[in-house]
Parts: C-alpha cells; sequence; structure tokens
C-alpha cells in the first residue's frame, strides 16, 4: 500500500499531464494583455467618450496605473521621506469649490495629513476623478477617489493584481457606513459626500474598518495638490490637451512610475510613460535624434523612447495594433489618430528630472 | 527575459499548475492566459523582479482565488464520495487516485494550493509562503489540515512519510 504522500504526489501527476499548446498560450495571452493594457489606459485617462465609441463596457481599474503593480516582497519598502505632491497657492480644495474635481489634469484637489498617512500614488482624470492610493498603520494601503458623478466611481480596484469589486448593497448609500467587500473578498469599503454634489469611496483589501477610517480622517479636502511628476511636458501636438496625469510612488526610491495620457477628438489618444527604475541601466542607442537626444523608433513604428537618461524610460505610444481582436466598434487596424510626428513632438518638449530621489525637483 | 520568452519556457508548467487548481482543463487555460495577460501588462517590473515566476505564479493562485469567490458554491462536495474502492488491485490503485483528485478539488482553496505547490511544484515553504503571502507557519497549518482532512475522508493510515 502506498502512503498519502506518494498517492497525492501521483494524483496530483496524473492530473496535471498532457500536451500545451505554447504558441497559443503565448498569442492569446499577449493579445489579452494588449487589450487589458487599452483597457486600463482608457480607464487611467483617456476621454471616456472613447469608451463608448469602441463598445468597451465594464472598464474596470482606477486609473492609478502602476500602484497596483507593486511587487510585493521585492520592492524596496520606503523607509526614508516619500514624495508628497506640493500644495499649491491660490487654488481652493474640493471642499470649497467642488467643481473644481477634475478640473485640471495637473492639481489634486485634496490632500493627506502625512502624519496619518503614506502617500503611494495620485492621480487626475480630467472631467472626471482625482484619486489617492495611501498606507496607513502597518501598510495597509487604501484607495480613494472623489468624483462629481457617481457613476464615474470606479466598480473594482485592483491590489496587488487582485482584482476588487467595490460594488454591492449599501455601497451606494454615501452615508459613511462601512461595509465588507462582496464576494467573500477580505476588506472594506466606504462611500460618502465629502462636500455637498461630491461622491467619494475609499476601499481597504486585508485591512479592517479602523484602517479605513484613519485613512478617511487622513484626508485634507481644504487643499490643492499638484500633481508632480518627474516629467514635464512642454510641447503637446495641436489640439491635443493632456487628460491625465498619474504617478505611482509606492517602490520609492527604488521605482518611481509616471502615466500621462494626451488625448484629442475624444476618440484619438496617445500616452506617454515614465520610468525610473535605480537598477537599469542607460539606454544610449536609438535609430532617431529628438532635439539633439537620441530615441528609438520601435520596429512596429508604435512606439517612440527617448533616450540618454540615466536609469529611465520615457516612451511615447502613439499607436497600437488590435492584434486581430479589436473592441466591439472599433474597425480592425483602427488608428491612434496620432502619428510619429506628433511623438517627437511631445518628446521633444519633454523635460525629464536627472535624479527623480529627489522630489523637490518634480514638475 | 522578454515575455515572449517567460511563456516559452514557463508557460506550459503555468497550465498544469492551473489544472491541479481549477481541476478544470478549459479553466485552467482560461486562468493561465489571464494571469499572462496581466503579466504582460506588467512585464518591465515583473521581469526585474528577483524572481518573476514566483511572483507569476502568485498571480496565478490569486486569479484562482478570485475566481472562486465570485461563485457562490463549489460544484464538488466532497460529501458526494461514495462508493469506495476495494484496496490491493491495479483497479482499485487507479479507484484510489480518482477518489483522492476529488477529495484533494474539496479541499479549501488554501490547503489545496499548498498541497499543489509542495507536492506537484515541489517548493519548499518559504517559496509556497512567497506564493500565498503568508508565513511558512500558516504553510504547515494549511499542509497539516489537508493531511487531517483527506485522512480523514480516505481512511489513509497516518503514515511517516508525511512532510511535517
Amino acid at each position: 500500500m502506498i502512503d498519502l504522500d506518494e498517492q497525492i504526489a501521483q494524483t496530483l501527476r496524473e492530473h496535471a499531464e498532457g500536451d500545451v499548446d505554447t504558441h497559443r498560450l503565448l498569442r492569446a495571452s499577449r493579445a489579452r494583455g494588449r487589450r487589458r493594457q487599452l483597457h486600463r489606459r482608457v480607464a487611467a485617462g483617456t476621454a471616456l467618450s472613447l469608451v463608448g465609441v469602441l463598445g468597451i463596457v465594464g472598464v474596470t481599474g482606477t486609473g492609478l496605473d502602476g500602484v497596483t503593480d507593486r511587487l510585493p516582497w521585492s520592492a524596496a519598502t520606503s523607509t526614508g521621506v516619500t514624495p508628497v505632491p506640493p500644495r499649491v497657492a491660490g487654488v481652493p480644495g474640493a471642499a470649497a469649490d467642488p467643481a473644481l474635481v477634475g478640473s485640471d489634469p495637473n492639481v489634486l484637489h485634496f490632500g493627506l495629513d502625512p502624519s496619518q498617512a503614506r502617500y503611494l500614488g495620485w492621480s487626475v482624470v480630467r472631467g472626471h476623478l482625482e484619486s489617492v492610493r495611501l498606507s496607513v498603520r502597518d501598510g495597509q494601503q487604501v484607495y480613494v477617489e472623489v468624483t462629481r458623478t457617481a457613476g464615474d466611481l470606479s466598480s473594482s480596484v485592483e491590489f496587488d493584481n487582485v482584482e476588487v469589486d467595490v460594488t454591492g448593497p449599501g455601497v451606494q448609500s454615501f452615508d459613511g457606513t462601512i461595509h465588507p467587500l462582496n464576494g467573500g473578498t477580505s476588506g472594506m469599503v466606504t462611500s460618502w459626500h465629502p462636500a455637498p454634489s461630491l461622491y467619494a469611496r475609499a476601499v481597504i483589501l486585508n485591512g479592517d474598518g479602523a484602517g479605513l477610517e484613519q485613512a478617511v480622517e487622513a484626508l485634507r479636502w481644504n487643499e490643492a495638490r499638484s500633481c508632480a511628476v518627474p516629467l514635464r511636458l512642454d510641447a503637446l501636438p495641436e489640439g491635443a490637451p493632456i487628460n491625465n496625469c498619474s504617478v505611482d510612488v509606492s517602490s520609492y526610491p527604488r521605482l518611481v512610475t509616471s502615466d500621462f495620457t494626451i488625448g484629442r477628438a475624444a476618440t484619438q489618444v496617445m500616452f506617454v510613460n515614465y520610468q525610473y527604475a535605480s537598477g537599469a541601466g542607460t539606454r544610449t542607442a536609438g535609430n532617431r535624434t529628438i532635439a539633439g537626444r537620441p530615441a528609438y523608433l520601435s520596429p512596429d513604428g508604435t512606439t517612440l523612447d527617448l533616450l540618454g537618461t540615466p536609469r529611465t524610460e520615457v516612451r511615447a505610444v502613439f499607436a497600437w495594433g488590435w492584434d486581430g481582436k479589436q473592441p466591439i466598434g472599433a474597425e480592425p487596424g483602427a488608428s491612434s489618430g496620432f502619428t510619429e510626428a506628433d511623438a517627437t513632438t511631445v518628446l521633444a518638449g519633454a523635460r525629464v528630472v536627472d535624479d527623480p530621489t529627489r522630489p523637490q525637483s518634480w514638475k | 527575459m522578454t515575455f515572449e520568452e517567460y511563456v516559452a519556457s514557463r508557460g506550459p508548467a503555468l497550465v498544469r499548475l492551473a489544472r491541479l487548481l481549477t481541476g478544470d482543463e478549459h479553466r485552467a487555460e482560461d486562468l493561465t492566459q489571464d494571469t499572462l495577460s496581466r503579466a504582460y501588462v506588467h512585464w518591465r517590473r515583473i521581469s526585474r523582479a528577483d524572481r518573476p515566476d514566483v511572483y507569476v505564479r502568485r498571480m496565478l493562485v490569486n486569479a484562482n482565488n478570485s475566481w472562486w469567490r465570485r461563485r457562490s458554491s463549489r460544484e464538488l462536495a466532497v460529501d458526494t464520495v461514495v462508493d469506495r474502492p476495494q484496496r490491493g488491485d491495479l483497479g482499485g490503485e487507479v479507484a484510489d487516485r480518482d477518489e483522492m483528485w476529488r477529495l484533494i478539488l474539496g479541499l479549501p482553496e488554501r490547503q489545496r494550493a499548498v498541497l499543489v505547490l509542495r507536492y506537484y511544484e515541489d517548493l519548499d515553504d518559504a517559496t509556497i509562503a512567497q506564493i500565498l503571502d503568508c508565513s511558512p507557519v500558516t504553510v504547515r497549518t494549511h499542509a497539516m489540515r489537508a493531511f487531517a482532512n483527506l485522512r480523514e475522508r480516505c481512511g489513509a493510515p497516518t503514515t511517516n512519510g508525511s512532510r511535517p
């Protein structure tokens, strides 16, 4: 008679067996990844009218791109002072003028008391929402967002690649009651009106009600802060403003990422991604020159990288392929509406800080 | 390592792991594709992790748990296992493994994940703890409970070979 150990091992081997079509797996995963990337970017900052045009329904995610990417055990936990978006003088907070929420992609109309919570990231989506990701107590992560329309609040939030449904009975009451998350997920959610005509929601995963209450208490609605980033875009294509600004400092100072979305004519979009990694090298071998700096156009002609900044990548994604599985309503091979010339314009005007671990130099 | 290189080298192992976590061939393929699609989005970061494969396996386990949580009830109920075969013959051994498989699928998610990671992936408790985002002590607790469950339900004798 075989023992239980061996019986378990045999049983598992037997049921794990079977051929795997690696090519199909790669094709399908990549295609789904690209669609997911597009959805995240749409959620992050593209004019949401794009959602209607492309027929993407049930867009999830929060727009704080990158914060959810934090590598849970390998990321350096910051032990020193972490970046705090600076106060903007002369601009009222959301409590004084709720109509300002989402009005300027460069400004957050609320902040945190740094003695009670730490910033992990922040984001503004023009015309829709402002959000902050923060940590309280023993590093419990909390996501907070505020909008002027209840329908603009995210239906789900990602924490370390776990997608959490934040809708459910009672959550739409905006009365400040703390509810457990849906579906047996460990965490809490609360919704409230921080000011008349404003809708806010805070979510904590694997945390308790006390942690969520502390996060809510740490919010300051009477101040405005800059959506400070280690990259400034001084030149934009004609008629194409910045619609979204987001920053992730959850792994600061080892890793800092930031994303901009530039939109035009509602359905046209270009993304500019910044990433600083302390362990990265410096790329200088390019096939283009932009404003005297080396740059690299990808072989498929969809991305343009600005090179030469140590440990830093700056990438403009000005086109994308649908990989044969375009969103509903989009024609196969649909264009982003932007060209290499547009991306060149943006990168020519990009000002990258030399050392993002000195947040005072951020713009 | 590029995303393509990773899928080429580790994709089949991920699918096999998913088969054991889900108990369903089609769901396993879907789960693996879903996990890899998430990894694709964050690949620049994941590829810089000390152990990207551990990170991706954690994503897979998390995604499977989330999938189960969205369902109100499990399709497989351990209590339905009946007609225990007679031991001692080849057919009996095959039947034993079928029964064992049903019992493993009936375990709580975390207990099943620990068994799979320990007995199929042959990982140590520290690595399993990283994947499950818990302590090695918790891993051992899950393993002991899984063993107790299986022993109780299949009537297996206590063995010295069981890892603590």
